[in-house]
């Protein structure tokens, strides 16, 4: 049994630095492994498959593998489960990786990811109603997910939506004034909203590290 | 808030996941509290008393 002062060398507690980067770890390997699929796909139906592409595809894909085992085995995440709040929650986490895994690979592979950043992508009908049903559908998922976070991951969850809702309140305000002004280009809404997502998600990992 | 919890948790010999199985609550919840960086939540205070048998104050103290 363990004394008080022996508890400084407890090995069971991830630090929070360590919780950050096998978080990255797992998102950017996931990432890497989608988009080497994808892109080894689309590249391969457009020029065909050879060597440089299939080592290229492939150890992007390997690599992003690499990671996100990586990731998981530093960061000593709760393992999913129906049983628990957590594990739950973790379930719901996976779902939602999958998924915009899946959606990123279909950008990718039919190029929209391209048109979507020239500004010219225009969604055929179905893609579009695909899209606000997937949409709708995260939005009721995200409603039970809620649900089954504990105190602390709504905490971090409360945290992000917080500032993220800043860097929009200020930043967009900031940037239509500056713009009025001829000293940046005009606002682009679709940046405005990764930059929010991305303060978000970035709040949401340091909080939710613990 | 300072508190014992994982004292209380090593003189059990609970692992992080273990005392959060417990608790119900994510492993990074009990590293939260333990290093002082979350306060929790009046029930799951009473959650913690409850499971070790003390009382609240015994395991938290905000006077530090």
């Amino acid at each position: 049994m363990m004394k008080s002062d022996d508890i400084e060398a407890d090995q069971d507690t991830a630090s929070t630095g360590r919780q950050i980067l096998a978080q990255m770890l797992v998102y950017i390997g996931v990432s890497c492994v989608g988009g080497g699929l994808a892109a080894g796909v689309a590249i391969g139906l457009e020029k065909g498959v050879d060597l440089t592409l299939v080592l290229v595809a492939g150890g992007f894909t390997l690599a992003g593998i690499a990671a996100a085992a990586g990731g998981i085995k530093i960061g000593d995440f709760d393992p999913p489960s129906l049983k628990s709040k957590a594990g739950r929650s973790q379930l719901f986490m996976l779902g939602s990786i999958g998924v915009g895994l899946v959606s990123a690979m279909y950008l990718i592979i039919t190029g929209a990811i391209d048109r979507i950043i020239d500004g010219t992508f225009t969604p055929s009908p179905g893609e579009a109603l695909v899209g606000v049903l997937m949409l709708a559908t995260g939005l009721v998922a995200g409603l039970f997910w809620q649900r089954e976070m504990d105190e602390h991951e709504l905490e971090a969850v409360k945290t992000g939506a917080y500032w993220g809702l800043s860097a929009y309140f200020y930043g967009y305000p900031a940037w239509w004034l500056t713009a009025a002004a001829g000293l940046v280009p005009g606002v682009d809404d679709g940046a405005l909203f990764f930059a929010v997502v991305a303060v978000f998600l970035a709040v949401w990992f340091v909080k939710r590290a613990g | 808030m300072k508190n014992r919890l994982k004292v209380l948790r090593a003189e059990r010999d609970w692992s992080q996941a273990e005392l959060a199985g417990r608790l119900d609550v994510s492993r990074q919840a009990v590293n939260a509290i333990e290093t002082g960086k979350h306060d929790p939540s009046l029930p799951l205070a009473f959650r913690i008393a409850r499971l070790f048998d003390m009382k609240i104050e015994e395991i938290f103290d905000d006077e530090v």
